[in-house]
């Protein structure tokens, strides 16, 4: 236990450290009180006055007590060190190791997570050799790439040959009964190939065979096996009920599998083409393992015939599933990294400006010391040591803040991320191997620099001059806080643009009210449900009972919320097999358009008129109506819906909505009668007066009234789907990252230049106390001042200004900007600086302005 | 005072002489050196205790707390064996190189 000896012998050096500062402190006291009593006694003088020249004989206490110290040989490896350096100016050192701690800490938690999103491969065999494929149409090439049809995935295997293999996969959620209180569960229904593409063997059991495809098997992860059959060894050949139907368990996956573009618990054999072929619309996602030196543009060239003549003429994508996974995170974790950057290169900067002014103050022992011997290198090792402990404290202190701060990070990336990520969040060493090394070279920066100062000084020179800095290091110390101004500047324009961006977004209209909506999730199993018609019956008796406690324009019934998902589309148009606009496909129940307050335009809603007996009625969004009927009636006509494959009579016309974010452009959509293509899965909203606990014990009761196998879940409010919808989420976070750091820069630049301006008057007493004298006047002495403020100010915000082209850069992709928002932004931050600037000379002029010329030049 | 310049070296070597009459605190033995050199050596106040720590880091003296003559509390320092059996070589050492110092000054002069 070899560093248990040496904690032990640092404890003791630091307690006899403690006790040794007493003793010196004791007896130079005992000291100077004899002194006093003498000189009292030989000259007659007073006792305070003698005790005064007492002092004065001795000298500097403080530079003798340094010396003790020396004479120890206590300072140089000795971490008490810092002691002094604290005790010289706690104030500074103490701020610059607490922001240097903030962030750190900050920074450590981002790195976390984007270790866990970006840094860390999937799980999955020579994962650079996957790539995920998908179509997006001819028309709109920046749309999300989306899943293929069967028909179409058969025929890309067909074509790749020897190019890649391909396997699909289809998320759904399962109701899970029999096992505890009815449940949803995540399920994958992937191709027999598809976990040996990935590389995955199941740790119990074995995977899926070519006969295993439509029959009820399934594979269970690890998670599952264990939170719900309590880990059972026997698990092999059990039963589990998924949507009402029987399911016997063949395998169990390993521990550290996930597939996180579509996290699940329960994996079936997907049924092949013939099974699913009654089933239109249905589409599945398509992951490929390629060639040796196939790249994902050659595959997707290979592939692009077959798409091209699809309806609509789609385009292949493919992407390779390290981004896929990654998704919209890699941008918003990239700038969350770049605040954090700027935050850190803040505060070691404002560290080298404090180190720089303490080896300034110390120029006197400095050379004395070394016009003692002490080599150069050994001076220059004491300033590193010092940034060296002020460092390693602040990092340390940073480590800690990550290790607390992390747990957080990593829910918050959960909620952000979802799927993006590929391992833990944690502290890894990893994370404290990146942030030590940053913090050493950065410490050794920061101490390298004033010892280079310090290197230059003569012991002539250091007596001459007194405790004038040289020329050069009021030059670097001014770079220094130039630098700090610079740095505030960017992060408060990137702040102001942000905001800004955030309040656009968040006013931006999403169609309907959001404001008071209760949402709840039901999912009705295939086998209890089996036909459209219980479907249909489940739904209605639900409204209806709800609407009779709630209200009866208060509750509606819907398939997905806006701003969630833009998934089941059709190709809309006037001709039966014609090519036509795409559409979003949406099933609502009689009062929809009412509940959500998302206007009609024409026509009427649905009601309990359209029904099974009634010809298939739809109600079409304002663009829609736009796109096929531009200025004609719309209300009586029909239309062509490919996917359901059938003509329908348009009812009505209603707004537009956001499918799935705020920033988006508006997608014409279809409202189809809930009573007429029912969807098993669906959401009930409900807008009502009552208090939330209220409606949402009676929608529970209702649902379990009709059916006490079902679950109610993913209650929320309407607005927290706003709130954490792609556009909103991702803006809402960096603005409150870019507004910390921003701060933090600012309170530092602040007292960087209040550093400089207070430092400046104090060098220069004299020469204002000899222009007073000379017959200037005050005002200009606290013009001159501030004049040197705003130059200094006035720097940063030039460099800054260079700076912020390249941050606005960096951030367009999620800022909107005009050139109206950048002067704003710009402007605004200048302003503010150039504010605190004001403020942080201040107190500096007013001190210039109110020297006394006989007070200094007596002192002088 | 007449103030003549301490040779580097010499303030060690006066601590140790001065510690040889009985055990001093840092004030006594200061104006013990006064007292011994007749006042013709100054020393800084201040330069005094480095020197001090440093004798007894090099285990030369030996620290006590003690009660002052006017009874307040002090530290007060005496010399080791080692101390003395320095203050003994140290002071032969001085001896010959004055002694050999005056001799060469004294054949420059002739």
């Amino acid at each position: 236990m070899a560093w248990l000896a040496r904690l032990r012998s640092f404890w003791r050096t630091a307690r006899r450290r403690s006790a040794l500062e007493q003793e010196m402190s004791d007896e130079l006291q005992f000291h100077l009180v004899r002194r006093a009593e003498d000189l009292a006694d030989r000259r007659g003088i007073s006792p305070g006055k003698a005790m005064r020249l007492a002092r004065l004989e001795f000298g500097s206490i403080e530079r003798y007590k340094e010396e003790v110290r020396d004479a120890l040989g206590i300072t140089r490896l000795d971490l008490l060190h810092l002691s002094r350096t604290i005790r010289r100016s706690p104030a500074s050192a103490a701020a610059a190791v607490l922001t240097l701690a903030l962030t750190v800490g900050v920074g450590a938690s981002i790195f976390a997570v984007v270790d866990a999103v970006l840094l860390t491969p999937p799980p999955f065999a020579n994962p650079s050799a996957l790539v995920t494929l998908g179509e997006t149409p001819v028309d709109q090439p920046a749309a999300v790439p989306r899943a293929v049809p069967d028909t179409t995935f058969a025929a890309w295997r067909e074509r790749a040959g020897s190019l890649a293999s391909l396997e699909a996969y289809d998320g759904t959620n399962l109701t899970l009964t029999r096992l505890g209180p009815a449940e949803r569960v995540g399920a994958m229904d992937v191709t027999t190939g598809f976990l040996p593409l990935l590389g995955v063997t199941p740790a119990l059991g074995r995977g899926f065979g070519v006969d295993d495809v439509g029959r009820p098997v399934a594979i269970v992860s690890d998670g599952f096996w264990r939170a719900r059959m309590a880990g059972d060894p026997a698990v092999i050949g059990r039963e589990i009920v998924l949507g009402g139907r029987v399911h016997t368990i063949v395998g169990v996956l390993p521990k550290q599998f996930s597939f996180s573009l579509n996290r699940s618990d329960i994996w079936r054999p997907l049924p092949t083409t013939p099974l699913r072929a009654a089933r239109t619309g249905d589409r599945v996602r398509v992951i490929a393992r390629l060639g040796g030196n196939v790249s994902p543009a050659i595959l997707a060239a290979a592939l692009d015939d077959v798409s091209r003549t699809a309806s609509p003429p789609s385009r292949v994508v493919a992407t390779s599933v390290a981004t896929a996974i990654a998704g919209d995170a890699t941008r918003t974790l990239e700038l969350l990294m770049g605040a954090a950057a700027l935050a850190l290169l803040i505060a070691f900067t404002n560290l080298a400006g404090l180190l720089i002014v303490r080896s300034i103050d110390r120029r006197r022992e400095l050379a004395v010391r070394s016009a003692l011997g002490a080599r150069h290198s050994e001076v220059a090792r004491q300033l590193l040591m010092e940034a060296v402990v002020l460092v390693g404290m602040g990092t340390l202190g940073g480590v800690l803040l990550a290790l607390w701060l992390t747990p957080m990070a990593g829910q918050l990336a959960l909620e952000q991320f979802g799927g993006a990520l590929n391992g833990q969040v944690a502290v890894s060493w990893r994370v404290i191997g990146l942030v030590a090394a940053v913090a050493f070279a950065c410490a050794c920066i920061c101490g390298l620099l004033p010892a280079a100062g310090a290197a230059r000084w003569s012991v002539v020179d250091v007596l001459r001059r007194g405790a004038t800095p040289s020329a050069r290091e009021l030059i670097l110390r001014r770079v220094f806080v130039v630098g700090e101004v610079a740095l505030a500047f960017v992060l408060l324009v990137s702040m102001a643009l942000l905001g800004r961006t955030l309040l656009d977004v968040l006013a931006v209209s999403p169609g309907f009210e959001a404001h008071g909506l209760l949402t709840f999730q039901l999912s009705l199993p295939v086998a209890t449900y089996p036909g459209p018609e219980r479907v249909v019956s489940f739904y209605s008796t639900l409204q209806n009972a709800l609407q009779e406690r709630l209200g009866s324009r208060s509750v509606s019934i819907v398939d997905e919320l806006p701003l969630t998902v833009d998934r089941g589309r059709t190709v809309v148009s006037l001709r039966r097999l014609e090519t036509g606009p795409e559409a979003v496909v949406r099933t609502a129940s009689p009062g929809y358009f009412d509940v959500m307050r998302i206007p009609l335009v024409g026509g009427r809603s649905f009601g309990p008129e359209d029904n099974s007996a009634a010809t298939p009625r739809v109600v079409i969004s304002e663009s829609l109506a736009g796109r096929l009927f531009a200025s004609e009636q719309p209300i009586g006509r029909r239309i062509w819906l490919a996917a359901q494959a059938q003509m329908a009579d348009v009812v009505g016309v209603v707004g537009d909505v956001k499918h799935r974010a705020l920033d988006e452009a508006l997608l014409p959509t279809v409202y189809l009668s809930a009573l007429q293509a029912p969807s098993p899965s669906s959401i009930v909203i409900v807008r009502s007066a009552r208090p939330d606990a209220d409606v949402i014990a009676a929608v529970r009761a209702e649902a379990a009234r009709l059916d006490g196998n079902l679950p109610v879940y993913r209650v929320r409010p309407m607005q927290d789907v706003v709130t954490v919808s792609p556009g909103v989420s991702s803006r809402r976070l960096l603005t409150a990252a870019f507004t910390a750091s921003a701060l933090v820069a600012l309170v530092l630049s602040a007292i960087g230049v209040f550093g400089v301006a207070a430092h400046d008057v104090a060098c220069r007493r004299a020469e204002l106390a000899l222009r007073m004298a000379l017959g200037a006047d005050s005002m200009r002495l606290l013009r001159a001042t501030f004049g040197q403020g705003a130059t200094l100010v006035g720097w940063g915000l030039a460099v800054g200004a260079l700076l912020s082209i390249w941050a606005a850069r960096a951030l367009s992709g999620v800022v909107f900007t005009t050139a109206a928002s950048d002067v704003l932004g710009v402007g605004l931050a200048a302003a503010v600086l150039m504010a605190t600037g004001a403020g942080a000379v201040l107190p500096a002029a007013l001190r210039a302005a109110r020297t006394d010329p006989l007070v200094v030049l007596r002192n002088e | 005072m007449a103030d003549a310049e301490l040779l580097p070296g010499t303030l060690d070597l006066l601590i140790l002489k001065a510690l040889s009459l009985g055990a001093q605190h840092g004030y006594g033995v200061l104006l013990r050196i006064e007292q011994i050199t007749a006042g013709a050596l100054a020393v800084e106040q201040g330069a005094l205790y480095p020197a001090l720590y440093r004798l007894v880091h090099q285990g030369l003296l030996d620290t006590e707390w003690g009660t002052s003559d006017n009874n307040r509390k002090a530290k007060f320092y005496s010399l080791t064996a080692a101390g003395r059996k320095r203050l003994k070589s140290e002071t032969d050492r001085w001896n010959r190189n004055t002694l050999a110092i005056n001799t060469a000054l004294r054949a420059q002069e002739a």
